[in-house]
């Protein structure tokens, strides 16, 4: 074999697996038609394929009428595909061509064409005679009209994808013509040039195809086109190898060419894996062009997003890499409100940093209602040629192009639509390709999951700080209701009690110099009774509220609590570290509980014989420690069975500290006394 | 992105999806986008002067509150602000303003607004009849970029010259242009179009249904004389017309479009399309598709490619049916609000349509004074699943004979189409002097044919188109037809009257149907017609 033989064959090859590629979708008229021509144009180059090898000697002639007849075909084909490309019927034109092809060839095939042919060391001889002047004259009218075609094409397109799909099909036919044109030069006649040309063309409409949509077949076509290719390489290799050891080796055994046979699939097997990765490596970045690195970050996304539970992170993490990979403006992610079921921006992204505009979307929009019922993407360009969206309002289409929306996808969970995926226009006002959409669609499926979790985990949060807020709310309602109690008691009982006790007085007074004892013990009795009444109604009224706390401060209160342990035979110490100062109400009161529970704690079940407290404070806490030497507990035991047994003190003590962000921290054991340690933060007035 | 943007990248389906697609909306799709469009629609309404006076105090929320608390309205109720174009007091600013020419005694012209988002939607429907009347199967669009369309509709301001000016100009070239063909008569107009037609050939015919079949009568008339060879200015139109006369001699017949274009597509419109639906497709070779809309509500339904039953267009109005019975106790009692039935809610039978617009129109709860027949609640042959219906005339064109039938201008016509005669024109009203009567008055093309044979002949065919008519006479005996023969001439000399009286042109011929008295004198005083009535025909 020689290398014109081999240009045909690798042409011919790469023809047929386009037309493999091609053929699943040549449902659709303009994709049957370009499977035609590659087919035609398969034929050209088998044929040229055998002359060049001649592996038919003596049909030389022969197989150069038939490569003529598939040249015409080429053409005649190529400009029927460039009729449907335009959306124009096949047109006289094309019948013409055909008529034409058939023509030639049976007038090849009558030796009417050819005048002879002949093959030497690869390179053809032949002469054509007088007919190459007709081929060439009718030849040049169909490249002509294929040119006037996509040229009116390229100039009416309103898309610059359509000017660049126009563009290729425009470059790679200049080529083709050229290669062919070297036919009627007599010294480069002889060689296969004008299969370069043809192959040049393939590689550009296959490129056009993948890049631009040139022909809208399916997906698979790069991943064919990768397999196609590596067939292709391998083969050449295998080709190559042959004609090289040919020319090396003369004497050829059996068991030589068993070995070399061998070590050829050895090498085959060795490099078929990398060469593949390799290769598809290369079409992935010849495609996308710099997205390539972003695509396989999104193609990583499912592994990186499935630890991420925090909802703005995992936002982050999808709208970034989407952005970037598909060259757009902005992107945001829409989650339903809770009240309204609107679905509203919750998170948006521009590549400028540019502020995004919030979107909503109507429950009952007919875009949230197709979207949950289609699971697929919306161009909102297309919202026109959707029948069901007819009832969307003006208001909502203006708001959709106002803000610049150009996709919306759906993210599902279990069949419901949890959250859209609105996207910007793309930077170079391209269309979205649908392998971009496919794309899209994995990675909203995939997070779909995701961001369910996150937001349940982010509603749970919101739940429980509605709980907190609202446990802070009761206990504040609570504290007022004792200081209402509190000034209540004080400012009517122990005031009539005290009115008792001086009127107890007068009567003492007037019945002084009387001889009835009896009456002097009774009142005697009843003065005492009054004075309990009233020390214990003190005790009530301070219990409730300690007027301290509010006229004096939480050090002089947490004091006189300390001081009042010896009424319960309690030896207490207080100590006070950092500048005393008033803090705010809530923290004062929260403190001040919080110790009154710990020491009520200790009188009814430490059995200690001291109590030692000490208030520290510092800029942005308040700590206090309360600590006992009596009996310990098993704090375990006791928080598990707190709620049970209804002992909820610790509970609360720790609740009160945490709804101010504060927290308390118990060190006890049996026998070795307990610490309670409480921390709260200390926000002051006029901080934020 | 454009529908011919579509077309250009050979994105069909996306095309057809656009603007045919709601035909493959189930029911319930239709009635969630009318919902949702009248909610829109009221809130325009409520920001409005217009809106405010029709409103009356009341404030709907649901289309259930909009149907108990709005009242149904004519043009009396909208007159006010249409008639003086008081564009600030209407819910949407109009892009254009079109007339119809009111019935007598009423207003010279009843103008009613057209809003920039109601012509948006508009053209994708004139695309959808395009593609349905050159179509054969679903998603299948036959026509190609810069195809001829021969444009025979009354021009602005009627709604038909608006849409004629919708019609996507991009895809379609229309012979003459049509910025040159408003400023022409409708005679001129027509020969231009013609002429460009001979050259260029023609796929579309978009045109009243008497003006395809009074084309298609003066090709019977004057094919291959010289008024057509005028027509040969290129060589494109000599051979056409030789190619068109062989054709014709070959069937031993005078030239026809037929002969003469291969056309793609034929959309008519009128009253009479079904009437002269045989004859249309006798003269162009082309089974007509019909639309139904008019100035109030532009676009109402509109046929498919089986030319059967029109399919309702659910967004361009909100679409409410007074049942017959309903209707007619309306019309004798005005104070009685009738009910009315939505689109999911009809079962076959006769209504009355009442219409509110969309996009900002103006009309709420409006009288159209349509009736309509629904045949079937869906397509089974097309698998369209929307109520279809056929056009009868208007509510107050119907002639009552005895209480036992209500007949149409329609079915009258139909009688006089069936019955053979060659007419001119008529026009048909109800006559109370003792015994109940319909008087034809009718102009024949032909003479020799007595006042007593054509009322033989409608009677016939009368009795065969409606039932009821023909128990009037199997129960009472009763022959309510009488027919006055007009002279020849009547109608022209009738119409050159109007036109000098400066009439416009679709007030030039009296109305079919109860032609007001003073109308019917003026005709009578074009020459001294010849009565018979259809029981002296019958006794003959």
């Amino acid at each position: 074999m020689t290398i014109w033989a081999l240009i045909p064959l690798i042409t011919f090859l790469c023809y047929v697996a386009l037309l493999l590629l091609t053929l699943p979708s040549a449902v659709r008229r303009v994709n049957r038609a370009f499977a035609i021509y590659l087919g035609v144009a398969a034929a050209w180059s088998f044929t040229s394929y055998v002359l060049h090898l001649n592996a038919f000697p003596g049909q030389a002639l022969f197989w150069n009428e038939l490569l003529v007849g598939a040249l015409v075909g080429t053409l005649s084909t190529y400009y029927y595909f460039i009729r449907t490309y335009v959306n124009k019927s096949a047109g006289i034109g094309t019948y013409i061509g055909f008529a034409f092809t058939l023509a030639i060839t049976a007038f090849g095939l009558r030796g009417y064409i050819v005048q002879y042919a002949y093959v030497i060391d690869g390179v053809l001889y032949h002469d054509l005679g007088a007919s190459l002047y007709l081929i060439a004259a009718i030849s040049i009218t169909f490249i002509g009209a294929v040119i006037v075609h996509l040229i009116r094409r390229y100039r009416t397109a309103a898309e610059s994808a359509e000017r660049n799909r126009t563009l290729y099909l425009i470059t790679g036919w200049m080529i083709l013509i050229i290669g062919a044109y070297t036919n009627l030069i007599p010294p480069l006649a002889r060689i296969p040039l004008d299969h370069i040309g043809s192959l040049a063309n393939a590689i550009i409409i296959s490129y056009a195809i993948g890049r631009y949509r040139l022909l809208d077949v399916r997906i698979v076509f790069r991943k064919g086109l990768a397999y196609s290719t590596l067939t292709v390489v391998l083969g050449a290799l295998y080709i190559l190898l042959l004609f090289t050891l040919q020319i090396f080796l003369h004497d050829w055994t059996e068991l030589s060419s068993i070995a070399l046979g061998a070590a050829f699939a050895f090498l085959v097997a060795v490099l078929l894996n990398p060469l593949k990765n390799l290769i598809q490596k290369w079409i992935d970045r010849l495609f996308y062009r710099e997205t390539y690195d972003y695509r396989q970050v999104l193609l990583n996304f499912s592994h990186r997003i499935s630890n991420v539970l925090d909802l703005n992170e995992l936002t982050q993490s999808i709208l970034d890499p989407i952005i970037k990979a598909m060259r757009i403006k902005q992107a945001s992610l829409l989650f339903p409100e809770t009240e309204t079921r609107d679905f509203v921006t919750h998170f948006s992204q521009n590549s400028e940093g540019e502020p995004v505009l919030r979107l909503r979307l109507a429950a009952d929009s007919p875009i949230v209602t197709w979207l949950e019922e289609e699971s697929k993407p919306l161009q909102t360009e297309l919202i026109d040629a959707v029948p069901r969206l007819k009832g969307l309002w003006e208001s909502e289409r203006n708001y959709l192009d106002m803000l610049q929306v150009a996709q919306l996808c759906p993210i599902m969970t279990r069949g419901n639509l949890t959250g859209i995926l609105a996207l910007g226009r793309k930077e170079s006002e391209a269309a979205y390709t649908e392998e971009e959409l496919a794309l899209l669609m994995t990675m909203a499926n995939e997070a779909a999951i995701a961001l369910e979790n996150a937001r349940m985990l982010e509603s749970l949060k919101n739940q429980r700080l509605q709980v907190e807020q609202l446990l802070a709310q009761v206990v504040l309602a609570q504290e007022e209701e004792r200081k209402r109690i509190s000034v209540d008691l004080h400012d009517s009982v122990a005031q009539w009690l005290v009115a008792a006790s001086y009127n107890l007085q007068t009567c003492r007074h007037l019945l002084s110099g009387a001889p009835n004892g009896v009456a002097g013990e009774e009142l005697t009795k009843m003065g005492n009774t009054l004075n309990k009444s009233l020390k214990e109604l003190r005790r009530v009224v301070i219990g409730l509220r300690p007027p301290a706390l509010d006229e004096l401060g939480l050090t002089h209160a947490l004091r006189k609590n300390v001081e009042d342990l010896q009424a319960d035979g309690l030896e207490g110490s207080f100590s006070e570290t950092g500048t005393p100062c008033r803090l705010p109400p809530s923290v004062e009161i929260a403190a001040y509980r919080i110790v009154q529970e710990a020491l009520n704690n200790i009188r009814k079940h430490a059995h200690a014989t001291k109590v030692n407290v000490t208030v520290r404070y510092s800029r942005d806490i308040l700590s206090i420690d309360i600590s006992d030497n009596g009996a310990g507990f098993d704090l375990s035991e006791t928080m598990d069975s707190a709620v049970t047994v209804g002992h909820v003190g610790i509970v609360g003590m720790k609740q009160r500290a945490e709804m101010l962000g504060g927290e308390i921290k118990i060190r006890t054991g049996e026998g070795a006394g307990t610490t309670v340690v409480l921390m709260l933060p200390v926000q002051h007035p006029g901080e934020e | 992105m454009e529908i011919t943007d579509l077309l250009k990248q050979g994105r069909t389906r996306e095309v057809w999806d656009w603007c045919c697609g709601f035909i493959d909306l189930t029911i319930n799709d239709c009635m969630s986008i009318q919902r949702r469009l009248l909610m829109e629609q009221l809130a325009l309404m409520k920001n409005c002067e217009l809106g405010r006076y029709i409103l009356n105090g009341t404030d709907p929320r649901t289309v259930e509150e909009f149907r108990e608390q709005v009242p149904l309205t004519i043009y009396d109720d909208y007159a006010p602000y249409l008639l003086n174009q008081k564009e600030d007091a209407l819910p949407a600013k109009p892009a254009v303003w079109q007339y119809t020419s009111g019935k007598s005694g009423e207003y010279p012209y009843r103008w009613v607004p057209v809003t920039e988002r109601q012509l948006k939607e508009i053209e994708p429907l004139l695309f959808a009849l395009a593609f349905f009347s050159a179509c054969q199967n679903r998603n299948e669009i036959n026509f190609n970029m810069h195809d001829t369309v021969l444009y025979g509709m009354a021009p602005p301001p009627y709604a038909t010259g608006t849409m004629a000016r919708v019609f996507p100009r991009e895809m379609f070239d229309f012979l003459p242009p049509i910025e040159q063909a408003e400023k022409m008569t409708f005679e001129d107009r027509m020969l231009l179009g013609f002429e460009a037609a001979l050259s260029r050939g023609l796929d579309l015919g978009f045109a009243l249904s008497s003006v395809a079949v009074a084309i298609g009568e003066r090709f019977k008339q004057q094919g291959g004389n010289s008024s057509i060879s005028s027509w040969l200015k290129r060589p494109q139109a000599a051979v056409r017309l030789a190619r068109g006369l062989v054709k014709s001699r070959l069937e031993h017949r005078q030239l026809l479009p037929k002969d003469l274009w291969k056309l793609k597509g034929l959309i008519t419109f009128g009253i009479d399309s079904s009437v002269y639906r045989e004859r249309i497709k006798e003269f162009w070779g082309i089974e007509p598709l019909e639309f139904h809309g008019c100035t109030e509500a532009v676009l109402l339904s509109m046929q498919t490619w089986d030319h059967r039953s029109l399919t309702f267009i659910p967004h361009l109005n909100f679409l409410e049916f007074i049942p017959g019975d309903e209707s007619i106790r309306a019309r004798t009692d005005p104070a009685y609000q009738p009910s009315t039935l939505l689109l999911d809610e009809l079962v076959p039978g006769k209504y009355e349509l009442v219409i509110t617009s969309f996009q900002g129109g103006p009309f709420m709860r409006y009288r159209l004074g349509h009736l309509v027949e629904i045949t079937s609640l869906r397509n089974d042959k097309l698998d369209i699943d929307i109520p279809q219906m056929v056009f009868l005339g208007r509510v107050d064109d119907q002639l009552d004979i005895a209480g036992f039938t209500r007949l149409s201008e329609k079915v009258i016509w139909q009688a006089i189409e069936n019955s053979g005669l060659a007419y001119e024109g008529w026009t048909a009203c109800k006559e109370t002097n003792g015994e109940p009567a319909l008087r034809l008055y009718i102009e024949l093309k032909e003479n020799g044919i007595s006042a007593e044979q054509v009322a033989t002949m409608v009677h016939r065919e009368l009795r065969k188109l409606d039932t009821p008519y023909a128990e009037l006479e199997s129960f009472t005996g009763l022959k309510p037809l009488k027919v006055t023969l007009l002279p020849a001439s009547t109608f022209t000399s009738h119409e050159e009257y109007q036109r000098r009286n400066g009439a416009e042109l679709m007030q030039l011929r009296p109305p079919h149907i109860n032609p007001p008295d003073e109308m019917i004198a003026l005709l009578l005083s074009h020459s001294a017609p010849i009565e018979a009535d259809a029981r002296a025909a019958i006794k003959v």
